[in-house]
């Protein structure tokens, strides 16, 4: 087992770093921009480390699930179990470029599953945007009479 | 002085006399740059800013103008040759369509030891979505904005396509979007990996393909961050032509309502008006009128085509072809589009 920090521990204070030690330091606005998106990026990567690995599972079994597959242990090995679902979604999508998801009781299903995956990828990638759809959703139907 | 500055500095001299000679060689006439500095910003071009005073004949007296360099990013399929561009840019400015003054292509084969581009008019304006969005500078100008965009869009795509012939566009009796959805699809494939939230998107799209409609110049990337606004004038110039092409106006009516450029009202979020209010302000300037179910088609429509290009853009990375953060940071976006994609597939 590794010794602290952990990952999100160690992507945290090297964000800290950049932010309260190298941002106040620069000038160049260019530089300061792209030093804004790097520590973007890491801040992505914090939220992804806490929990890929079981989000990845939960992936792979709805997967199997809505391609009719029999449920089956997902790969232990991480780089297999990505693999293994990138597979999947492979499948996926052939079978919506054939149509299959075109209409009727699977379409609801394929719709709602990719959308739950999406809403997975975008909490982690852009919290603040995903609570702002929510926002709006809920000003929307506010508004509607 | 650093290494670093020295070497941009040889860089600005050289580049520097050889403009003036090239310069001198079309104006006919001596060329002295006053100014000559580079511009910050844009992942695909290299800009300068130059201010050049001409000894005489017909270009006579003092020019503000910009140097697009081409760097060979070859990220966006449709990208127009330099020639091309300014050949745009020339028929836009001719139409009154608010855009920057053409001046001269810099060929292939480094004349001068120049790199290959465009030289065109330097309009001052900001174009960065934020400020025109929020800064106190721009708020006398800000309630007009929208109509300004749609206003024109229309002459751009009032502009015959007769007067623009070699663009890309559509073959004989083919749909506009037909040929727009090839090329996004080819792109998508050859990323390699599966997305079905596009997938859903391309089908749905592919079999309600709008009837063929008069073909017209689309811009092809038409938003804000992509024109020049004066604080007291409001929009001065459009910019970025390159990915100009033949298609339908609802490629770029859809493009410039997109949500994710934040420029129009969203329920709780307002900025510089509604997407009907831009809709109706295109149709009153000349433009066709969208109705609801065209409307939604093409929101749509742009969403999918952005989504594959923040992808192509973290895969030039990716592939090594041009190793940036930025470039790297935008797949990371792709989900935000795909949500609206998926939000927008839900409502009708």
């Amino acid at each position: 087992m590794q010794d602290r920090p952990t990952t999100p521990e160690a992507l945290e204070a090297v964000r800290d770093f950049l932010a309260q030690e190298l941002l106040p330091s620069l000038s160049d606005p260019r530089r300061r921009y792209h030093l804004q998106i790097a520590l973007n990026v890491l801040r992505i990567v914090e939220r992804e480390a806490e929990g890929e690995d079981a989000r990845l599972r939960a992936e792979y079994a709805a997967l199997r699930d809505l391609l009719g597959l029999p449920p089956a242990a997902p790969p232990e090995d991480p780089a297999a179990l990505r693999q293994a679902v990138l597979e999947a979604n492979r499948t996926l999508c052939a079978r919506i470029r054939q149509g299959d998801a075109d209409a009727g009781s699977w379409r609801q299903r394929v719709v709602a599953h990719v959308e739950a995956s999406v809403e997975a990828k975008l909490a982690v990638n852009n919290p603040a945007v995903l609570a702002a759809f929510r926002a709006e959703a809920a000003a929307g139907s506010q508004g509607a009479s | 002085m650093s290494a670093g500055t020295a070497a941009s500095a040889t860089a600005a001299e050289s580049l520097r006399a050889g403009l003036e000679t090239f310069i001198a060689a079309e104006a006919g006439h001596p060329a002295a740059i006053r100014a000559l500095w580079r511009l910050p910003g844009g992942t695909m071009r290299e800009a300068w800013a130059l201010d050049v005073e001409i000894a005489g004949g017909a270009w006579a007296g003092a020019h503000r103008l910009i140097l697009m360099a081409d760097c060979g990013a070859q990220i966006l399929y449709s990208r127009l040759p330099r020639e091309d561009e300014l050949r745009v840019i020339a028929a836009m400015h001719a139409s009154g369509v608010p855009s920057p003054r053409p001046y001269w292509c810099i060929p292939e084969g480094r004349p001068h030891g120049l790199p290959p581009g465009l030289l065109m008019e330097r309009v001052e304006g900001e174009t960065v979505a934020r400020r025109l969005l929020a800064d106190a500078a721009y708020a006398a100008v800000r309630p007009r904005l929208l109509e300004q965009m749609a206003e024109a869009l229309a002459r751009m795509h009032a502009v015959p396509a007769a007067a623009l012939d070699g663009l890309p566009g559509p073959a004989t009796g083919q749909a506009p979007v037909q040929f727009q959805l090839r090329e996004v699809e080819a792109a998508l494939r050859a990323l390699g990996e599966p997305h079905p939230a596009l997938e859903l998107g391309l089908r749905w799209l592919g079999r309600r393909i709008p009837a063929r409609e008069r073909l017209v110049p689309v811009h092809g990337d038409y938003r804000l961050g992509n024109v020049a606004v004066d604080p007291a004038d409001g929009l001065r110039a459009v910019l970025d032509w390159e990915l100009t092409h033949l298609g339908d106006p609802g490629e770029d009516v859809g493009w410039a309502c997109m949500r994710f450029w934040r420029s129009i009202d969203r329920p709780g979020a307002p900025a510089l008006g509604s997407r009907e209010r831009f809709r109706a302000a295109y149709a009153a300037a000349g433009g066709r009128r969208f109705d609801p179910e065209a409307a939604h088609y093409w929101d749509i429509f742009a969403n999918v085509r952005w989504a594959v290009i923040t992808l192509a853009q973290a895969f030039r990375h990716l592939s090594g072809r041009e190793r940036s953060l930025e470039l790297a940071s935008i797949g990371r976006h792709c989900a935000e589009v795909e949500y609206e994609l998926m939000r927008l597939l839900r409502e009708r």
